[in-house]
């Protein structure tokens, strides 16, 4: 699965979910913030996104849930390495800006972290995104 | 003890949304069968739209809807527009909701009902099976936190609810609660769950196939639809100036403790549910001016109604007229009872009932059923019984009164 695949993908399931027209939400959705996600809401893109992908997704790491606990156990300087280690479907560059948006509560995740992931986990290899 | 009342009253139904709706099918004779499109030679009666007023926008504004079965779906759409009748600007914080809806038994649209590929189902693909999803969506879009229960007394479903909630407000355990029925199973794994039992009406054209009480009638005709009630005790409808449609004057239920399906061949229990609901209302069948009758249309059914009805009214100088709706609208299962409630008061208050169709040749010629021939200049139709059984022999009856402030006292 190509990058543009997996974000059309994921965009898809999103905009289905939320009753949103076709191609009217991008990478830089920000799912918790721009859109009214519930918990039911995660499930049930969770299961799409595995319907499309053929195969079970680990929503932990579909929507980045522990990102921000691991960092809080880890000191700040090994913060880079452990996101290139336990999120390595993330990009250098999203992971950087990633380390400025977690100075604030407010939630990060984007359609393109998740479509990084659904590609990664049908490629095996890391996201190439920027 | 308080007096329970009627105060708001919603459908969604194939006679129409509105009261204006129904009473305009009803009085032009309106046809609401046709062919099924999944069992070829079965004839329905189905919703064709849903309508389109306010309930109907918000319903569909509400993204979750998609965990609604269709009879959910028609089950919260009758509750928004009770409350719109109901007019009740401002829900009771506590106010309590009781339902009842059936799964479609969809084998193509529902999952999880045939094998399937886990991978293929929606992660709450079982709310739509769940028989509590449309009450849980109805306090979601209502606002309101008190009890929510959920009743499954297949074809007597509508009117227990309407008799717990007739029960609740009468001792005072609630002040004002919402009861929403609905039901749809023109599925092919609804329509075979009755095709197989040997229960459907065939043979007729559509608008001649539900002929309850007509000795030429085969079984029944399926419909789909939703109803719904606001009750109130008096005192809570009185402090709030609520316009009060009727008053719930008694209820009774029973189990034929029989056949999982037939009915109780002399309807002993029906009877029995019958006079206790007369009981409750401190009434006899001489204060009856009408009953909406289960009349289904199925052989069993009918003849044991007719048997039930002549020993109930036996020796009175009076006989309530006999009303059978699913003549109308076909059969709705578990929201038959609500149905059949909202459409006999409202056609009621409007002077009349409506006839019994395709009754060409009654199995009883001695039981007045409405006809074309019916009279209807000065005739009384305040006091009405409404009475439904279904399988598993569960059986229930309501004792209505239609209100007028002389009823107050």
């Amino acid at each position: 699965m190509v990058q543009a695949d997996a974000l059309h993908c994921v965009c898809s399931v999103v905009e289905e979910i939320f009753e949103k027209e076709r191609g009217s939400l991008s990478g830089r959705t920000l799912l918790m913030q721009d859109l009214p996600c519930e918990s039911i809401d995660l499930l049930e893109i969770a299961a799409r996104i595995s319907q499309a992908a053929g195969r079970e997704v680990n929503d932990e790491a579909l929507f980045l849930k522990s990102l921000r606990s691991r960092l809080a156990e880890e000191p700040v300087s090994e913060a880079e390495s452990l996101l290139a280690r336990e999120f390595p479907w993330l990009s250098r560059e999203r992971c950087c800006e990633i380390l400025e948006e977690v100075r604030t509560p407010l939630p990060f995740l984007r359609l393109q972290d998740m479509a990084d992931y659904l590609a990664f986990l049908q490629n095996r290899k890391p996201s190439c995104s920027v | 003890m308080q007096r329970v009342v009627i105060t708001g009253m919603g459908l969604c139904s194939s006679l129409g949304h509105s009261r204006t709706q129904v009473l305009v099918t009803l009085q032009e004779r309106q046809n609401t069968f046709c062919h099924s499109d999944v069992l070829p030679d079965t004839v329905v009666s189905p919703v064709k739209t849903p309508g389109d007023d306010a309930a109907v926008a918000r319903l569909k504004a509400w993204r979750h809807r998609r965990y609604l079965s269709r009879g959910g779906f028609f089950a919260v759409l009758a509750g928004l527009r009770a409350v719109d009748d109901a007019h009740l600007v401002r829900l009771p914080e506590d106010m309590g909701l009781i339902g009842c809806a059936a799964p479609t038994l969809d084998f193509s649209a529902e999952q999880g009902l045939a094998p399937a590929d886990p991978l293929k189902l929606d992660a709450l693909w079982l709310l739509r099976w769940l028989p509590n999803t449309p009450v849980s969506a109805l306090a979601t879009l209502l606002g309101v936190h008190g009890p929510g229960l959920t009743l499954g007394c297949a074809c007597a479903s509508g009117l227990s609810a309407l008799g717990e909630a007739w029960f609740r407000i009468r001792h005072g355990a609630a002040h004002c609660l919402l009861v929403a029925c609905g039901d749809s199973r023109l599925s092919l794994g609804g329509l075979l769950g009755y095709a197989r039992a040997h229960t459907l009406s065939h043979g007729f054209a559509p608008e001649q196939a539900s002929r309850p009480f007509d000795r030429a009638r085969n079984g029944f005709v399926p419909g789909e639809g939703g109803a719904a009630l606001v009750l109130e005790s008096l005192e809570h409808a009185r402090a709030r100036g609520a316009r009060i449609r009727a008053e719930v004057l008694g209820y009774g239920a029973s189990l034929d403790a029989g056949s999982l399906a037939a009915p109780d061949a002399e309807g002993r229990f029906a009877q029995w549910a019958i006079e206790k609901a007369l009981g409750e209302a401190s009434c006899t069948a001489a204060d009856l001016d009408w009953v909406s009758t289960h009349g289904t249309g199925t052989r069993l059914n009918d003849e044991m109604e007719a048997c039930v009805l002549r020993r109930i009214c036996a020796g009175r100088s009076r006989f309530p007229l006999l009303a059978a709706v699913k003549s109308w609208t076909g059969h709705l299962a578990s929201a038959c009872g609500a149905l059949e409630t909202v459409v006999c008061l409202w056609a009621a208050a409007a002077g009349f009932l409506p006839r019994v169709c395709n009754l060409e040749e009654p199995l009883a010629a001695d039981l007045p059923f409405v006809t074309e021939q019916t009279d209807w200049q000065g005739r009384r139709l305040a006091c009405g019984l409404v009475e439904n059984f279904g399988f598993g022999g569960q059986n229930a009856a309501l004792v209505l009164r239609l209100w007028q402030e002389a009823c107050a006292q």
